[in-house]
């Protein structure tokens, strides 16, 4: 069963597998290298842990280039209202997510290519990325162009004659300007048109009227966000970052995010982060607490619902010559407005890791 | 501000929103009489035991004589089923009717994965076999001629043909 797409992503971003781009690469020597390791623990109110666990490596070309790969383990358990309301009590699987991507410098342009390739039993899904960024009038100005095309197939635990077919096209624009000495701001915009079966193969939805039927989502979605985002230096010690997404699709779901994170060095060497986060989101066209009637699409899924998150955290990193560690912990808080089976629940997401360069 | 985004949303939106989103796709109507007489008895033989259909649980819930009942207390399990218990079994089967009858669930779930149906939990329930272990079986062919438009007289008598 594919996760909840935020606890991915939100790992994914808490654990830093992020392209290395060629122009910070371009300051290190041939053969310098890193490696990351990391742990990270999801666990909620709604009986879903995920363990996350990530290994990267990366090391510098004798050509002006930087190889990055890793690999990533999600392991799975949850009795969550969704399993447990389609009669299967537990479940429990694991995702193997195994990447890799290239970062060089070419004619005075930033370019890298990745794959990622990623499974489960249900799941398999593909994906090549490319990305170019070029900074311009004195390096105050960066811009950057980003593209990634996904190939998931989509199956069904146990199911041998279950196979669908999801096709995802990704775009990225994004735009920074420095301001001043001490401030950076940038605008983000990313395009996102997927085909096929958007649906979940578990999740069944019953009308009024008692009927029932399998969840019926559209076969296309198109996707907008823009994210706006200011980065400022408060005196010698401390940062602050202040984030703002602006999120629609075809489906009619609007949504907004604010991000705000505080950053100070204490000492040397160690660093603490404050960071706070709030979410809302309307619901999609089609979704409906209680369908009255049979319509062309129905959904079971909360995360098309109305519903708003909350949470805060801190993170403590610790920078050596050669060893960095950070530990973090964060607390979420969501509250679903037209679910009738989960009115909300509550989350913690720690995370530790290691690097190790040379 | 809310009216300037919702704007801005709209205008960047058009063109890239899906039709249709709300409408109504009301579930095909297909005859009540074959249902009771051709398709009940088979659902009711093979399909609402405590441990599968004949629970709340499920999103194909049945009522069946002896089994989970609508209206009927409990010391009167053995009742003919109601009308309202009959017109909620048709309710909820139709919904796993689709366009082509290949692809109705109400067909593809219970027969075995080795005749082209869906994983189903009964296979491990029956010991690997699932409730129709091929299309020939008297019960599938029932529940399949009244998806593809069969009707029955009001009169009908309920089949006692309903597969092993």
């Amino acid at each position: 069963m594919r996760l909840q797409l935020i606890v991915v992503l939100g790992a994914l971003a808490a654990l830093g597998v992020a392209p290395a781009w060629a122009q910070e690469i371009e300051e290190r020597e041939t053969g310098d290298g890193a490696v990351d390791a990391s742990l990270g623990i999801y666990a909620d109110d709604d009986e879903t842990t995920v363990i996350t666990s990530l290994v990267d490596g990366e090391l510098k070309l004798p050509v002006p280039a930087v190889m990055d790969a890793h690999v990533l383990v999600d392991a799975v358990s949850s009795a969550s209202v969704d399993v447990v309301s389609a009669a299967t009590p537990v479940w429990t699987e694991n995702r193997i997510e195994l990447g890799a991507n290239i970062a060089a410098r070419v004619a005075d342009m930033d370019v890298s290519a990745g794959y990622l390739t990623s499974g489960e039993n249900d799941w398999r899904s593909h994906t090549v990325l490319v990305g170019l960024r070029r900074e311009m009038f004195q390096k105050n100005t960066t811009l950057s162009l980003g593209y990634a095309f996904t190939d998931n197939q989509i199956g069904r635990a146990y199911d041998p004659n279950f196979q669908r077919e999801l096709v995802v096209h990704g775009a990225e624009l994004g735009l920074s300007q420095l301001l001043d000495k001490k401030t950076l701001v940038s605008a983000t915009y990313t395009l996102q048109r997927s085909d096929g079966y958007h649906a979940s193969p578990y999740r069944f939805v019953t009308t009024a009227t008692g009927l029932a039927s399998p969840e019926l989502h559209p076969d296309d979605r198109t996707r907008h966000g823009v994210t706006l985002r200011m980065l400022r230096a408060i005196g010698d010690a401390a940062s602050i970052d202040v984030q703002y997404r602006l999120y629609a699709d075809g489906w009619g779901i609007l949504s907004h995010t604010g991000t705000v994170a505080w950053t100070r060095e204490l000492g040397e060497s160690v660093d603490v982060r404050l960071r706070a986060r709030g979410y809302y989101q309307g619901a999609a066209d089609f979704y409906r607490e209680t369908y009255e009637m049979p319509m062309r699409f129905m959904s079971a899924d909360r995360e098309l619902g109305t519903f708003w998150d909350a949470g805060g955290g801190a993170k403590l990193s610790w920078t050596g010559e050669r060893l960095a560690l950070d530990l973090k912990l964060d607390g979420i808080y969501y509250r679903f407005l037209d679910f009738a089976r989960l009115e909300g629940r509550v989350a913690l997401v720690t995370s530790g890791g290691i690097r190790w360069s040379w | 501000m809310e009216l300037v985004i919702r704007t801005l949303v709209a205008a960047t939106l058009l063109g890239s929103c899906t039709a249709g989103l709300q409408e109504t796709a009301p579930a095909p109507e297909l005859d009540r009489d074959c249902f009771r007489c051709n398709v009940q008895p088979v659902l009711a033989a093979r399909c609402a035991f405590g441990e599968c259909h004949a629970s709340a649980q499920r999103p194909l819930r049945l009522y069946a004589v002896g089994r989970m009942r609508l209206d009927v207390g409990w010391d009167r399990l053995g009742a003919p089923l109601s009308q309202a218990e009959l017109d909620a079994n048709y309710e909820v089967s139709r919904g796993f009717v689709a366009d082509v009858q290949t692809d109705s669930m109400l067909l593809t779930k219970p027969l075995d994965t080795r005749a082209g149906g869906l994983y189903h939990r009964a296979q491990d329930l029956f010991g690997d076999d699932d409730v129709f272990l091929s299309t020939a079986d008297p019960g599938y062919a029932r529940i399949a001629e009244w998806i593809a438009g069969a009707t029955a007289p009001a009169d009908c008598t309920p089949t006692e043909e309903v597969g092993p």
